[in-house]
């Protein structure tokens, strides 16, 4: 049997930066079963397209389940919280993504406030987002990384709750 | 010309990084006369990097090694190369071959065996070694264990007529049955001196080895790294057949070898492209080789008008090296491109399997173009007589494979197979692509590659 791990990331296909840091974070903290789990990233394009990535995701979801059915895909939707906490469009949107990923059975990952900010400490600017993950991937910045950190359960300044998701499904090694 | 033998199925563990057995299924479970040949007679292995395709393909080698070659395992480099390829945590190799053979009409189920562990002075020998007649068999009378060799020692054999060959066989093979295969020995000590002796009767035992030495010479593995090394001329073991043999069983006398080796008239003139040692008997072949390989190769090279043979003469042998001769230059083969080279090289190979016997390939895309190796395969599916096992890492024939049952086996990276089923108007190659199939996932991803190639800044 094997289980296929879609997330969905807000970057786009180019830049993948989003994708850099949850990649690292699972190669760094999990060991899995090198060929039956499938990492499928989803490119958003930009978080307001969340809705529009449902034909992409049922295909990977079929696909994987048309060769044998004991084959299983979950659906990982990743946010950054962005201003939740001062803005009340950032926190309605999250709100409602989050309603969205618990009606269509997704797990919902947030990152407070950004992804860049959990895993590097700072906010990064648009321009140098791609930059910043590939240094961080280079650098091999991930080994900085708290367990803890990414473990939180709720939302918090620099932190996120990536692994308590991934520990569902995978095996730690550290 | 249609062979008489087909190979069902094919398991290895104990290869390379293939700790646990792997099958190959060649052909359905249920089995009725006449064979569909043509319909299972290609199949393409998938796989990973280092998911042990190449492996696979190595193993059928040294199996048909032992089968035909008594000297094999006397040979210190092979026995260098195998202790570097025989898995280190399973530290022996099995293989086994299930196979039909057509005897006097009537379909014939063996199963064979053979296990390579090392003796206590850690040399790899033959180890354990069982042939048997399954109860499929158009005879079901005859079914059961033909032989077994347990440490160099025969334990079982089928009494079942061979009243004084079963002497013979015991005689001749004392002391060397850790070293070679029975197969390979009744050719050596019996067929090879034309040993006869009038009062032993053939039986089951000499059916046995008569088909498994068959089938190892019908059986040609075309390795990348070898090729060169390959011998030019395998010589035809069957023309030492005396006569068509009857075998007695119950005092009964059944033609069942009769016609068997009729078929069994040619041999693999492999093409070296540096030098071809063709002894002077068979020079006449050879050209017709060269011949038949000119049009292979004016197919994709239009402009060729000729290959000529350059000889010298050495001793019994003529050193031919192959002159590709185009309007405004000739060209030696050696310095033709590496795609033309390969398919110089794999002409012999092809050219077997048309004629029935049963072929493996590793990388048979490798320096192909994807539109030649395509057109190859459907010409092959289509007027093939043998069967065609083959490693390719190309996607693109997966399309032309799938018009033919068990013709596309994926290999996992944990070494397991998995068989393309037909799944709707789902496409094996994309899915395989996108890492749908079992056991690939393709978890790779352009981000893995930053900062691997970096130089100036290690880790931190």
């Amino acid at each position: 049997m094997g289980l296929q791990l879609i997330f969905v990331v807000e970057s786009d296909k180019k830049s993948k930066s989003d994708w850099i840091y949850i990649k690292d974070t699972i190669d760094y903290f999990y060991r899995y079963d090198l060929a039956h789990v499938k990492l499928s990233p989803v490119y958003m394009h930009g978080k307001g397209n969340y809705k529009t990535r449902e034909k992409e995701i049922k295909k990977l979801v079929s696909q994987y389940a048309s060769v044998t059915k004991a084959n299983e895909s979950k659906v990982i939707y990743c946010f950054d919280c962005d201003d939740y906490d001062i803005k009340k469009e950032d926190a309605d949107f999250l709100r409602e993504a989050q309603q969205y990923c618990e009606g269509n059975g997704y797990d919902f990952v947030w990152f407070c406030k950004d992804i860049e900010r959990v895993y590097v400490g700072r906010k990064v600017e648009d321009s140098q987002k791609t930059k910043e993950a590939a240094l961080f991937k280079k650098k091999k910045i991930i080994r900085n990384a708290k367990a803890d950190q990414l473990s939180a359960a709720a939302y918090q300044a620099d932190t996120s709750n990536i692994m308590k998701i991934l520990d569902k499904y995978l095996e730690r090694k550290r | 010309m249609k062979k008489n033998v087909f190979l069902s199925e094919y398991s290895v563990k104990g290869i390379k990084t293939i700790d646990q057995t792997v099958s190959l299924s060649f052909y359905k479970k249920t089995v009725s006369e006449p064979l569909d040949r043509r319909g299972y007679n290609i199949k393409g292995i998938y796989g990973m990097n280092g998911s042990g395709k190449s492996g696979i393909i190595t193993s059928v080698d040294i199996l048909r090694n032992l089968l035909v070659n008594a000297e094999y395992l006397n040979n210190p480099i092979i026995q260098k190369n195998l202790d570097a390829i025989i898995n280190k945590k399973t530290s022996e190799l099995s293989m086994g071959a299930d196979f039909f053979a057509l005897l006097g009409n009537k379909l014939f189920s063996f199963h064979y065996e053979v296990v390579l562990s090392k003796d206590a002075v850690g040399k790899y020998v033959i180890n354990y070694e069982q042939l048997s007649l399954k109860k499929t068999s158009g005879r079901k009378d005859l079914s059961g264990i033909i032989f077994k060799v347990v440490k160099g020692e025969i334990d079982t054999v089928s009494k079942k007529g061979d009243k004084g060959f079963l002497q013979i066989i015991q005689q001749k093979t004392t002391n060397l049955l850790s070293n070679a295969t029975l197969s390979a020995l009744f050719c050596e000590k019996i067929l090879v001196p034309s040993y006869t002796d009038r009062t032993a009767e053939r039986g089951i035992l000499y059916l046995g080895l008569s088909v498994l030495l068959y089938l190892g010479t019908n059986i040609y593995v075309y390795l990348d790294q070898s090729d060169e090394h390959a011998d030019y001329f395998v010589q035809n073991t069957f023309r030492y057949f005396p006569e068509k043999a009857d075998i007695v069983v119950d005092s009964e006398k059944v033609s069942l070898l009769k016609n068997f080796f009729e078929a069994h008239d040619s041999s693999l003139n492999v093409v070296s492209t540096t030098i071809n040692s063709v002894p002077k008997s068979m020079y006449l072949l050879f050209q017709k080789t060269v011949e038949g390989l000119r049009n292979f190769i004016r197919i994709f090279k239009p402009d060729l008008q000729d290959i000529e043979i350059d000889k010298k003469e050495d001793h019994d042998d003529y050193i031919c090296s192959l002159i590709m001769v185009y309007d405004s230059c000739k060209v030696n083969v050696e310095f033709e491109s590496t795609g033309i080279k390969k398919l110089v090289r794999l002409y012999a190979y092809m050219r077997e399997m048309v004629q029935g016997s049963i072929v493996f390939i590793d990388e048979f895309d490798s320096n192909l173009h994807d539109v030649y190796l395509c057109a190859l395969l459907e010409y092959l599916m289509e007027y093939g007589e043998g069967q065609l096992c083959f490693t390719t890492h190309n996607v693109g024939p997966m399309d032309v494979l799938k018009r033919n049952k068990k013709s596309i086996d994926f290999l996992s990276l944990d070494h397991r197979i998995y068989p393309w089923k037909t799944n709707g108007n789902y496409s094996p190659s994309r899915l395989y692509r996108n890492g749908m199939i079992e056991g690939s996932p393709f978890n790779v991803d352009s981000i893995d590659f930053i900062g691997v190639f970096d130089i100036d800044e290690g880790d931190e």
